[in-house]
């Protein structure tokens, strides 16, 4: 993998842990600004980390408003946020002094 | 998924911000615009429903230019470019062939031109590194014969002096007069050159000491000699073994002992260039005579100023010209000087260094390399043309997989760059990898000398630095678009679907089809510039066979010359110099290898002594517009017959004409025809300008013209006289050798310094040498312009070749059908050769009118011609015709022998 991912994808990825969301959710949830987050949901996108569908038009047409786009996690986006969570930890770790043992992997 | 359609609400906000990401959405690459679109539209969606929060839709609408911006980032860099790049690359590995051929013809015409610049702009565009250098003037003192123009003259010290107190607009004025003399130092005497200058000199240019200190006020000119010198930088490193402690010793020049108060600033060679020392204009009373400084009429100094801060160029102009009436009156001019006119100029630094003629050269040859290199990128066209024509299949392919007509464009128009910009890279390379050798080698063909003395041209300061390097990069480009333009936009004309299908464009009409028509515009572009090429070379040429056939009047072979001279410190010791010339040239005809020996000028480049024919037998008192300048040669006896020259009347010089015997002596023809028009010269007497010979001397004898000036210049009317009745300080040594002139030219050395160790033996050359080095300039640029006018007239001949092969393989369903119904086969060959002259010929014509215009621009390298005339143009374009016949001569052939059957059934 080329470079470690930084937090603002880590918690990207992390929103999507699990399940599907669209760029405005992703957005509310993290509290990123949308240029920042529409641009790195592409570039996650390019590395196959995550993966970008549209919505069942039904859907849409049922509610009457235009298709969404839906991201998802990867098995490779979901290998990388453990590993970026490992990392973040170990950093955590040095930086506050705190041991905490391993639970927070999942 | 355009089944159904939301229906937006119409309120403002909606509105605005529905266009503005319509607007962000322009900066997405085309083929993800849609959805790019959709996707930020169905959020807006999304973000309207919880009404209000106006500064979270300022920061929505923010995040789609940001992400706008940089998928089209990503889009340039990543998706397109990189892989253009690479899919360019291997486009190019994949034909290697080709790719070497034009990587060649590039790397050589960018790293010619980009050479050529760096030559260029040291000369022409780069001022000279001196303290502000636009204000710096060159002022002149002018004469002129009545109605003829003004030309500068140089200036004696009084007139300087004059100039320095009075002129109001010109300030700091110096002098400066190059010469050479020879430093005696640890025995092994040097001919060194030296500028005599006014302190002031140092001050005005901004050039400062190194160690002790410039000229000042001492040095200046109080009627006693001041023997003080300065040392280059250079010639302290080389012969002082840049010993600081050299300053306060003292340093033998021409036998007189000068006292060294400091060394210049590295890079400082003097304004003449490559000037070894400098002494104060009042050594000169030393050097020369005690008197130098103060005779009005003796000039020799040149004169360069910084002009007053509210004076203009025209204001000094105007100031001098009053000045030099003024000082006319003040110093009035002798006798035979009294036809002149006095005027004065003054001229900007910057232009008044500029040699015309190394302009001149140098413009040629850099038009010349630019024209090669517009050959070579048409040709360099034409091939990706060709390219693009058999690779209209992938286009379709690629087309028809999506790529749009702009990504296609953009991938062709890469590979011209990538080509242009490889070839641009070496070519910078090797310009700089040559720069050194190219640089000796242009500066020795263009001469580095300029107007006044000054030096025009630095070799040591020609380099490739960014200014050159920028000028590639900008050439580059150019050539990168340009030629990958074309067939980039032929290219993105294909039509997949019948390309795909195997439909090719119906047979067209050779010069109507598409692709055809560019690269028959681009054919026909070389052959115009390849004949503007060619009939520069050949003027050249014939410039430089007119000059080998230039009458001499001696013979060149086999004669060694050089030149040495005696110093007035000699003279004072009470060395006589006729008998000390006498003595030295007994004792080389003496030397074995010696065939014969003399003593006289050195044709094209020895001193040369002038004087004024007063008047002659029958009219005794000529007019001052009868005035013949002649140039006046001592020589011994024997002369004329080493030198292989003819006696058309009476007799040579003899030993007997002594300086107790009458004075003689022997006129050129054309000095003998001046004076004497009706004839019978031998026997008459003339009168001399030169002081003791006013009561004149008799002709003795009639001798062929010799060739003394460079050729394109005559050499004026001459005169010899007996060197046992006046002799010069300086002589050249003219000696006839039958054996390796390496040999006799060290012996030359040691027999002078057998006489006197202090004198050098200096332009030891062959008269050959001598001859090729006077033509030197115009040798190097003809040669070039050979190699030039070559290399275009092979493009031509390879774009020529693979434009009508390209048209005979596209036509070969059409000859195929001809020959079927009938059409013989000359004929079809005939077709074809048709359609390559005709294109030819277009070319010549349109060159013609080129080199017309072209051709002006060399007429200051010319030699008896003109300019472009008959015989060289129907020669020119004889010889592209045959390269063009030759070159459609294989595809006519092959057109030839198309078997009809075979072309019918291959569609």
């Amino acid at each position: 993998m080329a470079r470690a991912l930084g937090i603002t994808t880590v918690a990207i990825l992390a929103v999507l842990e699990g399940r599907r969301r669209y760029g405005l959710d992703i957005t509310s949830e993290t509290g990123l600004l949308p240029g920042t987050v529409y641009t790195t949901l592409r570039r996650l996108e390019r590395r196959s980390m995550i993966r970008g569908t549209w919505e069942d038009p039904e859907i849409a047409e049922r509610e009457r408003r235009p298709r969404r786009r839906y991201y998802q996690l990867t098995p490779d986006g979901v290998r990388a946020l453990d590993a970026a969570r490992h990392r973040l930890q170990g950093l955590a770790d040095t930086a506050f002094g705190v041991a905490r043992g391993e639970e927070a992997e999942a | 998924m355009t089944g159904h359609r939301p229906e937006w609400p119409a309120d403002p906000v909606t509105r605005w911000s529905r266009r503005i990401l319509g607007f962000a959405s322009l900066l997405v690459p085309i083929g993800l615009r849609r959805e790019w679109r959709l996707e930020w539209e169905a959020e807006l969606w999304q973000l309207r429903r919880p009404e209000g929060n106006r500064v979270r839709l300022g920061l929505f609408l923010v995040g789609a230019f940001v992400h706008g911006l940089w998928e089209w980032k990503e889009e340039w860099r990543m998706e397109s470019f990189v892989q253009d790049l690479r899919y360019a690359a291997r486009a190019l590995v994949r034909s290697p062939g080709f790719a070497l051929a034009a990587l060649t013809i590039l790397t050589l015409s960018i790293g010619a031109n980009t050479a050529l610049f760096s030559v260029v702009r040291e000369a022409l565009l780069t001022p000279p590194p001196y303290d502000d250098p636009g204000t710096l003037v060159v002022v002149d003192v002018t004469y002129g014969m009545e109605d003829e123009p003004q030309a500068p003259a140089p200036w004696s010290y009084p007139r300087y002096r004059a100039a320095a107190d009075e002129l109001a607009s010109v300030r700091d004025i110096a002098g400066y007069a190059a010469r050479t003399m020879t430093l005696t130092d640890a025995g092994n005497p040097a001919v060194v050159r030296v500028e005599a200058v006014t302190p002031t000199l140092f001050p005005l240019l901004g050039v400062g000491a190194w160690a002790g200190r410039t000229f000042g006020d001492e040095e200046r000119d109080r009627g006693a000699p001041v023997l003080r010198t300065l040392l280059g930088h250079a010639i302290w490193q080389e012969r002082f073994g840049g010993d600081p402690g050299v300053v306060g010793t003292v340093v033998t020049l021409d036998r007189l002992r000068f006292e060294v108060v400091g060394v210049l600033e590295p890079g400082f060679a003097g304004v003449t260039g490559d000037v070894d020392l400098w002494i104060p204009c009042s050594a000169l009373r030393e050097v020369e005579n005690e008197s130098f400084l103060d005779n009005p009429w003796n000039s020799y100094l040149n004169v360069i100023g910084r002009l007053a801060p509210e004076a203009t160029v025209e204001s000094a102009r105007a100031e001098m010209q009053a000045f030099a009436a003024v000082s006319w009156e003040r110093f009035p001019p002798p006798v035979a000087a009294s036809r002149l006119t006095p005027g004065g100029d003054v001229v900007p630094f910057v232009s008044a260094r500029i040699n015309p003629g190394a302009r001149a050269s140098m413009l040629v040859l850099f038009g010349a390399v630019a024209l090669v290199l517009l050959v070579a990128t048409a040709n360099l066209s034409g091939l990706l043309l060709a390219r693009g024509a058999s690779r209209q299949r992938e286009a379709a392919v690629r087309a028809s997989l999506g790529a749009g007509r702009t990504r296609l464009l953009r991938q062709l128009l890469t590979e011209g760059l990538l080509l242009a910009g490889l070839g641009g890279a070496l070519g910078v390379a090797l310009s700089g990898i040559a720069i050194d050798t190219l640089g000796t080698w242009l500066t020795e063909a263009v001469g580095t000398g300029g107007g006044r003395e000054l030096q025009f041209l630095d070799p040591a300061r020609i380099a490739i630095d960014w200014t050159v390097v920028l000028f590639a990069i900008a050439v580059t480009a150019g050539v990168g678009v340009v030629f990958g333009i074309l067939p980039a936009w032929q290219a993105a004309r294909v039509d997949p679907a019948s390309t795909l299908r195997g439909v090719r464009a119906p047979a067209p009409g050779f010069l109507r089809a598409r692709p055809l028509s560019a690269r028959s515009g681009l054919i026909v572009l070389q052959v115009a510039v390849a004949l503007v090429l060619l009939s520069g070379a050949s003027l050249m040429m014939q410039s430089l066979a007119l000059m080998q056939e230039v009458e001499l009047g001696y013979d060149p072979g086999g004669l060694v010359t050089a030149v040495y001279g005696l110093t007035p410190m000699d003279v004072q010791a009470g060395v006589d110099p006729s008998t000390f010339h006498l003595d030295y040239l007994g004792r080389v005809r003496a030397l074995p290898g010696v065939a014969g020996a003399t003593l006289a000028e050195v044709p094209l480049g020895g001193p040369t002594w002038r004087t004024i024919v007063l008047g002659s037998e029958g009219r005794p008192e000529l007019t001052p517009a009868d005035h013949l300048w002649i140039r006046m040669q001592p020589i011994p006896e024997g002369h004329f017959a080493v030198m292989g020259t003819g006696l058309l009347e009476g007799r040579g010089i003899e030993s007997t004409d002594d300086r107790d015997s009458e004075k003689v002596i022997v006129l050129s023809r054309t000095a003998a025809d001046e004076l004497f028009p009706d004839g019978g010269a031998v026997g008459r007497r003339i009168q001399l300008s030169t002081p003791g010979w006013g009561s004149g001397v008799t002709v003795v004898g009639i001798a062929e013209d010799q060739q003394m000036a460079p050729p394109g210049e005559l050499s004026g009317p001459q005169g010899y006289i007996s060197i046992r009745q006046a002799a010069r300080l300086e002589t050249g040594v003219l000696v006839r050798v039958d054996r390796e002139a390496t040999e006799v030219t060290d012996r030359l050395r040691a027999t002078l310094a057998e006489l006197n160790p202090n004198i050098a033996l200096t332009s030891v050359m062959s008269m050959r040498d001598r001859a090729l080095t006077v033509t030197a300039r115009r040798r190097i640029v003809s040669a070039l312009m050979m190699v030039f006018a070559a290399v275009s007239l092979l493009l031509v001949a390879v774009g020529l070749y693979g434009t009508i092969a390209f048209a005979v393989a596209r036509r070969t369903r059409e000859l195929g059908l001809r020959a079927s119904l009938g059409a013989d086969r000359t004929s079809l060959a005939g077709l074809v050769l048709r359609q390559g002259l005709g294109l030819t010929a277009v070319g010549i014509g349109i060159g013609l009118v080129g080199a017309s215009w072209a051709t002006r621009f060399l007429e200051g390298l010319l030699f008896g011609t003109d300019g472009i005339d008959a015989h060289t143009l129907v020669g020119v374009c004889a010889v592209l015709m045959a390269v063009a016949l030759a070159a459609a001569w294989l595809p006519a052939r092959r057109a030839m022998r198309v078997d009809p059957m075979t072309a019918l059934r291959t569609e």
